[in-house]
């Protein structure tokens, strides 16, 4: 996943850390994609949600922020998919413009390595339209 | 004279009461009452359901029921069905051969041909060789794709990979080749190594097209004729999914096997006719037509039609008191149906759509103890109880309130175990007929055919439209309308088919989309209800051509179904029949019906009919 830091360009962003994926290679820069903002700290976890939109085949970026989920709702007004993934050390909630809300559309408390994935991969689905994982 | 009459009609699902004031012999107004019959039909704890549904008419008519004057209840037909579903087919695989497995997301694309081998066996790999690597769970998917990516730069040529895990289009975008990845593999433990396997992964939106063609199959495995004979249910049983892996096992086998489900033995008083179950429900129902008055069926022991029809002829002998030996079956129906079921020797819960024929039973007995219900519920309220009529002929009078009727009406009733019709001929002379098939068995045909495994959702859907959640705030109903809401929907309905039950939604939580739900639920209703109705005019016809009717009016709450009285009107407009549901005394609709004829019939029998 392509992960811009804390004060690059367009909110102060630069460092590419992306891994050297085929895929992302191909894929045009401009292109919308699902955007997660992590708290410093938290990039592995981010990783593990971007495995989840990976797995569903949809474009995402990450963001290295100090309000994620402030930025997440931001970002899901006002440009891009619409869908946006907030992720701090002890929660993650994905925000959605279809929800019409100022609130996340889906909230996970303490996620697990497994429940991490499954929001990348909800995320995906609201626009791939297919039905939620949900866990017991 | 003032007199309040009260009809009350007790059925297996509501107690109906229509109250009636009659004033020198003329019925002044009439009210009804409706409450859910409390406990099994014609058993003292009818009396609790009776009470309500009175005080329900009662308080309408501004009266107490101790001021009622007379309480007629329905002779009940001592009718009771059941059903049983019999496979007569099975897919048996013999060593692994198949995954005809569908994840939702696989990996790459096209089709791999190789022998299988474990990841971890990669760096003994030869080089002229290609291959399938089967990736177990312990793996990480990076993992798994360095070793690739390595075995690639070793000139090792790999052409597809099965995973365990749904890691397919990871793996994929991380590996330096495009070939066909399969995931999500349940029993990956259960594929063989060293055997060759072919995987085929198709363009979303697309399907498999050489793995589920028989020749398709033969190509890739170089097979004879006589073994492309065998792997002819492999390719069917892969017809429409995306992707799917064919291994070749040297012993390996699959084969359609025939169960042997038994015969069920007619008997009509003179002969006995035998029906062979496996052979399907036309020939069961050529031999139940041939048979006519049938007497008893039994089925052959030991086999699921067989413990059916026992079981029903015991509950019928426990309910009634009687011994078991006098309970007769009197009318079975068979439906033909395809289920899915899980193939056996799958390796990723892989399901075979199977041959099952959906088997009704009908049981007759003597009275029902009405009586004693009649004593018990006049004893508790300290008003004289009677015996009214038989609950056909009784639904019939009730119906004929419905405007627009006339004699001859067959009136049709169908409830949850039996479909029952009455015949009101010009000459007032009633010709009741019962028959196996109905509501219930409708449900289980929906349960099946959907492979739900959820009977009250399968009768949820029989009951109620469907539609497609197709964003946060709006859905699309059946019939293609949409309706947009201000608030948003849960997300467990997002992107599902859901049941709109009055009382909220429900997701069907199957991969099945709206349209084939629908198509299934209104076939299952077809093979059944619509059926049983030709059946009931069959049967009561004296010259057996049907087009001798003119009217048919549905009663009942079932009914009440959205889609079935348009459904009858259309099947019975092509033999010239007008149908639909009744509108009982022009204010009940197909409700209340029976209790409407016991109070009508109290008129008629005291020589003032209204």
């Amino acid at each position: 996943m392509e992960i811009k830091r804390k004060g690059d360009v367009e909110k102060g962003h630069v460092e590419y850390t992306g891994m050297s994926l085929r895929h992302e290679h191909v894929a045009n820069e401009n292109l919308p994609k699902i955007n997660i903002f992590f708290t410093e700290g938290c990039e592995e976890q981010a990783h593990l949600i971007s495995y989840g939109i990976e797995e569903e085949g949809l474009p995402r970026c990450g963001y290295e922020t100090d309000a994620p989920f402030g930025d997440a709702l931001e970002d899901t007004v006002k440009k891009g998919l619409g869908v946006a993934i907030g992720l701090d050390g002890s929660k993650a909630q994905i925000f959605c413009r279809q929800f019409k809300k100022s609130e996340p559309f889906m909230n996970y408390q303490d996620p697990s390595a497994e429940t991490l994935r499954i929001i990348g991969k909800n995320a995906a689905r609201i626009l791939k339209h297919k039905p939620f994982i949900l866990e017991e | 004279m003032r007199q309040y009459i009260a009809g009350v009609d007790i059925g297996n699902a509501t107690t109906e009461t229509a109250l009636g004031l009659v004033e020198d012999g003329q019925l002044k107004k009439c009210v009804s009452g409706i409450n859910p019959t409390t406990g099994i039909k014609g058993t003292n704890d009818n009396i609790k359901g009776i009470i309500k549904s009175l005080k329900d008419a009662a308080k309408k008519m501004e009266i107490e029921i101790e001021n009622i004057d007379l309480i007629r209840i329905n002779e009940a037909t001592p009718v009771i069905g059941d059903f049983a579903m019999e496979t007569i087919t099975e897919t048996i695989i013999t060593e692994s051969t198949l995954i005809g497995h569908n994840p939702d997301t696989p990996g790459g694309l096209g089709l791999g041909i190789g022998e299988t081998i474990r990841i971890e066996d990669l760096d003994k790999a030869e080089k002229n060789k290609a291959y399938i690597v089967v990736v177990p769970k312990e793996i990480d998917f990076i993992d798994a794709a360095e070793m690739m990516n390595k075995a690639f730069e070793n000139d090792i040529d790999i052409t597809g990979a099965i995973l365990k895990k749904d890691d397919g289009v990871l793996v994929n975008n991380r590996i330096s080749k495009v070939i066909p990845i399969l995931d999500e593999v349940e029993a990956i433990d259960r594929v063989p190594i060293g055997m060759p396997c072919a995987v085929e992964v198709s363009q979303p939106g697309s399907c498999i097209e050489f793995l589920s063609n028989p020749y398709g199959i033969a190509t890739v495995f170089g097979l004879t004729a006589e073994e492309t004979k065998q792997i002819v249910h492999i390719a069917k049983a892969l017809i429409g999914n995306r992707s799917a892996v064919v291994i070749k096992t040297p012993a390996g086998e699959v084969k359609e096997r025939r169960i042997p489900a038994g015969e069920i033995l007619i008997n009509n008083g003179k002969r006995t006719y035998a029906a062979v179950v496996d052979r399907g429900s036309r020939e069961i129902m050529e031999t139940v037509k041939k048979a006519r008055n049938i007497e008893d069926v039994t089925g052959t022991k030991g086999t699921n039609v067989g413990g059916m029809l026992e079981k029903v002829r015991k509950e019928m002998a426990t309910l009634t008191e009687q011994d078991y030996n006098n309970v007769f079956i009197k009318d079975i129906m068979a439906v033909d149906t395809i289920v899915p079921k899980e193939v056996r020797g799958n390796l990723a819960n892989e399901f075979a759509m199977e041959k099952a024929v959906g088997i009704a039973a009908m049981v007759k007995t003597e009275k029902l103890h009405m009586e004693k219900l009649a004593d018990a519920v006049s004893e508790k309220l300290g008003v004289k109880v009677e015996i009214g009529g038989v609950e056909g002929s009784m639904a019939v009078r009730g119906a004929l309130t419905t405007p627009g009727t006339e004699k001859p009406l067959l009136v049709v009733d169908i409830g949850a175990g039996s479909t029952d019709a009455c015949l009101l001929d010009r000459e007032n002379k009633a010709r009741p007929v019962h028959l196996a098939g109905a509501g219930n068995m409708v449900t289980m045909l929906i349960n099946a055919e959907l492979g739900l495994d959820d009977f009250k959702l399968a009768e949820e859907i029989k009951k109620y439209p469907l539609a497609k959640v197709e964003s946060l705030y709006h859905i699309r109903h059946e019939d293609g309308t949409a309706q947009f809401f201000e608030e948003a929907i849960d997300s467990k309905m997002f992107a599902r088919t859901v049941v709109l039950k009055p009382t909220g939604w429900k997701p069907v939580n199957t991969k099945q989309n709206l349209e084939k739900i629908r198509a299934v639920r209104r076939e299952a209703k077809e093979k059944v209800l619509i059926t049983n109705i030709i059946r009931a005019l069959e049967r009561v016809s004296k010259t057996g051509n049907i087009t001798e009717f003119e009217h048919v009016v549905l009663v009942g709450g079932s009914s009440l179904d959205f889609e079935l009285g348009n459904m009858v009107t259309d099947a019975l407009t092509y033999y010239g029949i007008i149908s639909g549901k009744a509108n009982v005394r022009e204010t009940e609709g197909p409700r209340n019906a029976v209790a409407t004829g016991l109070l009508l019939s109290y008129l008629e029998e005291a020589g003032n009919g209204n």
